[in-house]
């Protein structure tokens, strides 16, 4: 972190008004780490891991990523999977940031391996709350490799 | 040997007819035995007397001309003719005259005569000498062998006279003795071969009617026996294929139809509960997809809605006047109302689909635990509560201790207006229930039913709040237990709730 101060949060939803909402909160919490918004699955793992139209592509690994799980093309649980398998990426915290608080998408969640799972709350109160607690722990307090 | 017998049907039948044919002719063979001996015995006696006549017409002639010696001779003579028979003729005296026995001549026939008391019969009896046809035969056993003995008295006839004169008295006696050893030897030989023959004829048959109830009942039953246990297997798997029997007339055959009806029956409700579990598997997974797309897309809008709202109110605020902002927190208002009526029907429909996982506990420590959640309320408005005795409850800890929170929070909820709340929980042994009791607003007993029903609110939400899922949630939980949840109360007297589930294996 001392070399490269601010790395990129990946923020992965695929619904507009969600990105606004938590970008909104990000920013009202002095979240300054950039961030890369990957509005469906297929995106998403392009960017991690360098496929597709990604190809070749010369980017640092994210220092968070945020993961809705309902999502086009490749469902969130899957890309969780997929991150949790590949070495260079498992150390990379995974919070899942989605509607859902049903059992088996938690208990999947964590047997892959999450770092967190978190449900958005409906309040904008509690959800800005919830980002900065995610930002102050993931980001601050929460010492990666 | 019994249980041997009782193990099998075949062995059931052989033994019944072995006891019922074996028997019989046992009997039979046991009778007709002793019927030859009788009918020997006769046989003899007639071939006594005419031996009699024989030796009579033999010796008649030299007797009429004197001539002991030719009698005499005689006599022997027969000796080689007649094997096994004895002739004596004795006088008066019982001395034996003559005998197709030379050794025997000049004995005394009483020394002969094993059984004395014929004898004496003979001698003794006082009408016998003045009898005509006096005659006396029996049996008698000599050396271990047996004998038939025939004795008669010989009367003076003309021939006589020339050396015993003319008087009519009697003159000696004639015994005639025939061992009947080998009579009686062919008789058992008889008796030997006809239990025999039985014997053999009975073996057969038992095979044979073994053989018979193999083919016709032991297999026939065995198939069938064999058919009914593999008849749940085939069932549950789905393999039975329903055979069209024919009823083959006997009982075994109807039997074995009216299993095969059944069975058939049988498959067709599986088939037919089958398709309705397919069916159920299926709108159950309908459910919960429905409900996982309200808990997520339902959400997001409000989510949004509320989000917004609160950017405009926070940033926007000088735009607005008190009104807009005051309209704009009704929106917000709303939006999370609806966040929180969407959580309770998705509890509410789990409620209904979640598992029952059976544990037993003391209801004292469910209750307990229950009441440190709301501890701190409880001392903040100095509730008085009080905890009697509670049995041990079989169930799911969870769901219950839900139904415990749910009932204890509404006391707690409902007794704000009260001066000094109380709340007593404890069990009733008449009604075998738990029971909480609160002296809050309670309620109108015509409401009762409304109570349990999903989003149903006697009170205003304005003045106690809560969206009226906890007690259909709480209703549904009891229900799955195969329990009952109903209350009593009076208005602004309190209200009394009771939890009856059913008992667990002590």
């Amino acid at each position: 972190m001392i070399e490269n101060p601010i790395k990129n949060i990946l923020l992965v939803e695929d619904n507009p008004d969600d990105v606004e909402l938590t970008l909104h909160a990000l920013k009202r919490n002095n979240i300054l780490n950039p961030i890369i918004v990957m509005r469906d699955g297929q995106e998403a793992v392009d960017y991690l891991f360098r496929t597709g139209k990604n190809a070749g592509a010369e980017h640092d690994d994210p220092a968070l990523i945020l993961l809705d799980l309902k999502l086009p093309k490749i469902d969130g649980i899957e890309i969780l999977r997929m991150i949790k398998k590949e070495n260079k990426l498992k150390k990379i915290p995974v919070v899942v940031l989605t509607s859902s608080k049903e059992e088996r998408d938690v208990v999947e969640s964590y047997d892959l391996g999450v770092n967190s799972y978190i449900r958005k709350p409906v309040d904008f109160d509690q959800f800005v709350e919830t980002v900065r607690y995610i930002g102050y722990y993931w980001l601050l307090l929460n010492e990666t490799p | 040997m019994i249980q041997y017998v009782r193990e099998k049907i075949s062995r059931k039948v052989l033994f019944a007819l072995t006891i019922s044919m074996g028997l019989p002719m046992l009997i039979v063979i046991f009778l007709s035995g002793k019927n030859q001996s009788v009918d020997m015995l006769a046989q003899n006696a007639v071939f006594g007397d005419e031996l009699a006549h024989a030796v009579y017409s033999g010796i008649r002639y030299p007797m009429s001309v004197g001539d002991s010696a030719a009698v005499r001779n005689q006599l022997l003579a027969m000796q080689e003719k007649l094997h096994a028979v004895d002739v004596y003729i004795n006088d008066t005296d019982q001395n034996i005259v003559f005998a197709t026995s030379e050794k025997m001549i000049g004995k005394t026939i009483d020394d002969s005569i094993y059984d004395q008391k014929y004898w004496r019969r003979l001698n003794v009896a006082p009408g016998f000498l003045q009898d005509k046809d006096r005659k006396v035969s029996f049996e008698e056993m000599i050396f271990g062998k047996k004998y038939f003995t025939t004795v008669r008295l010989i009367q003076n006839e003309t021939e006589c006279y020339r050396c015993h004169g003319s008087e009519n008295n009697v003159l000696g006696s004639m015994v005639i003795r025939m061992n009947t050893d080998k009579n009686y030897a062919a008789i058992r030989g008889h008796i030997r071969n006809n239990a025999l023959i039985t014997f053999v004829g009975l073996a057969v048959t038992l095979v044979f009617t073994f053989f018979m109830l193999l083919f016709l009942v032991t297999q026939p039953v065995r198939r069938l026996s064999k058919k009914m246990q593999e008849l749940p297997e085939k069932i549950e798997s789905g393999d039975y294929i329903p055979e069209n029997i024919q009823a083959k007339g006997d009982e075994l055959g109807q039997l074995e139809k009216t299993f095969g009806d059944m069975a058939f029956d049988l498959c067709e409700k599986k088939k037919i509960i089958d398709r309705t579990n397919d069916e159920l598997i299926a709108a159950n997974k309908e459910l919960e997809a429905f409900a996982y797309s309200v808990s997520h897309d339902l959400r997001a809008p409000l989510r949004n809605i509320d989000g917004f709202s609160k950017i405009i109110l926070d940033e926007y605020s000088d735009k607005l006047d008190d009104s807009g902002r005051h309209y704009l927190n009704r929106v917000r208002n709303g939006a999370i109302k609806m966040s929180v009526l969407i959580d309770d029907m998705l509890s509410f429909s789990r409620a209904g689909r979640a598992e029952v996982q059976l544990r037993t506990i003391e209801a004292n420590t469910m209750v307990n635990e229950v009441l440190r959640d709301f501890a701190q309320e409880i001392k903040e408005r100095d509730i008085h509560v009080k905890v009697g005795e509670l049995p041990k409850i079989h169930c799911d800890t969870v769901m219950i201790r839900n139904v415990f929170a749910n009932l204890i929070s509404n006391a707690i909820k409902y007794t704000r207006e009260v001066e000094r709340p109380e709340i007593i929980i404890g069990y009733d042994k008449g009604k075998k229930a738990i029971f909480v009791r609160d002296n809050g607003i309670g309620f109108d007993m015509k409401y009762h039913e409304k109570i349990f029903q999903v989003f149903q609110r006697l009170q205003l939400p304005e003045d106690y709040e809560g969206t009226g899922i906890g007690m259909a949630i709480a209703k549904r939980i009891v229900d799955k237990h195969n329990g009952g949840l109903w209350a009593e109360s009076v208005p602004n007297e309190g209200a009394t709730f009771f939890v009856s589930l059913p008992s667990g294996p002590d």
